[in-house]
């Protein structure tokens, strides 16, 4: 065996190795890749309003918001304010806004519908704050932790994923707002800067599949 | 009997009950207790005119608090201590760590899955210290939130130098792992070369943990 076939066998070999290492074991959420529909548009939710909201109702004609959120996350306090004003200033531009709990509120009291209720009366939401009550739709989001937001523009198709801003604790230490300029990019018809972003989060509590 | 610690040996003499070889590298914490705590033995060297062996034995206190390899840019501490660090100064303190598995968890106080499967992993550091089972805990407490975190620890029985995030969110979880989507818990556990072998996000059991440790410790 000359040289370099014996180089190439081993080579190959360590990169087998190399790569049955590193794919050993992996568990995280796949999430929407950017251009995807939203899944379960027509899958109807409780509102704090007492009516019932879908994806494909709420959407606007410049695009449609989803936010993942809940009541009990301290990440979430933190952005909450931030969200509500988000929410309530581009619905008026245009852009359909949604607010989604997909939490189990056995796993967490804080998340029953009548905490979500004085939540969105306290905070001002001027947009849908829905129960996700079978935590089906954060799972075909692939959705992970609150809160997370998805963007899709007018045709439907997913331009943004990812976090509020750059600084959950101090609003007004925000480098970059990344939801914001993805809103504004989207408004003027302009690319969409960064169009994914991430931050720490709680994890979504689901409720049991079989609920 | 020699305990091997690092490229010295050290040489414990005693008249009273052996102590055990430990199968691994000791732990620091535990080569301290060897030290400190038999300070009778080491008057019975000096009354033994070893006085020869006091350099020797100051070398290795000495080493065993944190003068032997330190990880980068973090001071090492004994017993719990809980100090900000970025990606980088987390993945530095993984490299050397020097143990056949290091677990990584990424929690908070706030997080209640985190919690809830916190004794969990200390019950499994109990156990699996010895073969070179080492954790890296990293709090994603906010900053006013160190004291509450740290006594949490306290109650939990850690005894050694923990991390809390510091730095933007984004570059802490893209350093740490693509993959990882930022939610809470999360959890490594890396084999004694520093290859990643196992990651999850979110809360698993006592056996989903074990399970993944000893995948990489060896049955």
């Amino acid at each position: 065996m000359n040289k370099k076939l014996k180089l190439s066998i081993i080579a190959l070999t360590l990169a087998m190795g190399i790569g049955f290492t590193m794919s050993n074991s992996v568990e995280a959420g796949g999430a929407l890749d950017l251009n995807a529909k939203a899944p379960k548009a027509e899958v109807k939710m409780k509102g704090v309003d007492g009516a019932w909201h879908t994806l494909k109702d709420v959407a606007g004609e410049k695009g449609t918001l989803v936010l993942f959120s809940c009541n009990a996350c301290p990440w979430v306090k933190k952005w909450e304010d931030r969200m509500s004003s988000i929410g309530n200033t581009y619905q008026t531009k245009g852009v359909g806004v949604i607010m989604i709990n997909a939490n189990d509120p056995n796993k967490v009291a804080e998340d029953g519908y009548d905490e979500m209720v004085a939540r969105a009366k306290a905070k001002a939401f001027g947009f849908p704050y829905v129960v996700d009550a079978t935590s089906e739709v954060a799972r075909a989001f692939g959705a992970t932790r609150t809160p997370e937001a998805f963007l899709f523009d007018a045709k439907g198709k997913l331009i943004y994923h990812g976090a509020i801003d750059d600084n959950a604790s101090d609003a007004k230490a925000v480098d970059v707002p990344y939801l914001k300029n993805a809103l504004n990019a989207l408004i003027a018809g302009e690319s969409i800067p960064k169009a994914q972003t991430k931050a720490l989060g709680c994890s979504i509590k689901f409720r049991s599949e079989d609920s | 009997m020699p305990i091997h610690y690092g490229n010295l040996i050290f040489i414990y003499s005693s008249n009273t009950q052996p102590l055990p070889i430990p199968d691994t590298q000791p732990s620091r914490s535990f080569i301290k207790s060897l030290v400190i705590d038999d300070w009778h033995n080491l008057s019975r060297l000096y009354d033994m005119n070893l006085k020869a062996f006091l350099p020797l034995l100051l070398i290795c206190l000495w080493l065993p608090l944190g003068c032997g390899k330190p990880a980068a840019d973090l001071p090492q501490e004994i017993g719990l201590s809980i100090q900000p660090a970025t990606a980088e100064q987390v993945l530095s303190a993984i490299e050397n760590a020097e143990g056949n598995a290091v677990l990584v968890n990424i929690w908070a106080t706030w997080c209640q899955p985190c919690v809830e499967e916190f004794p969990d992993i200390m019950k499994l550091y109990q156990k699996y210290q010895d073969r070179g089972l080492r954790i890296i805990f990293v709090s994603a407490d906010f900053e006013n939130q160190t004291e509450a975190a740290k006594d949490f620890l306290k109650k939990q029985g850690v005894d050694f130098a923990t991390y809390q995030k510091s730095g933007k969110d984004m570059a802490f979880i893209n350093t740490l792992d693509e993959r990882w989507s930022g939610a809470l818990p999360a959890t490594w556990v890396f084999d004694g070369n520093g290859n990643k072998r196992h990651f999850w996000e979110g809360k698993k059991d006592h056996a989903h943990f074990e399970k993944a440790i000893l995948d990489v410790l060896g049955q």
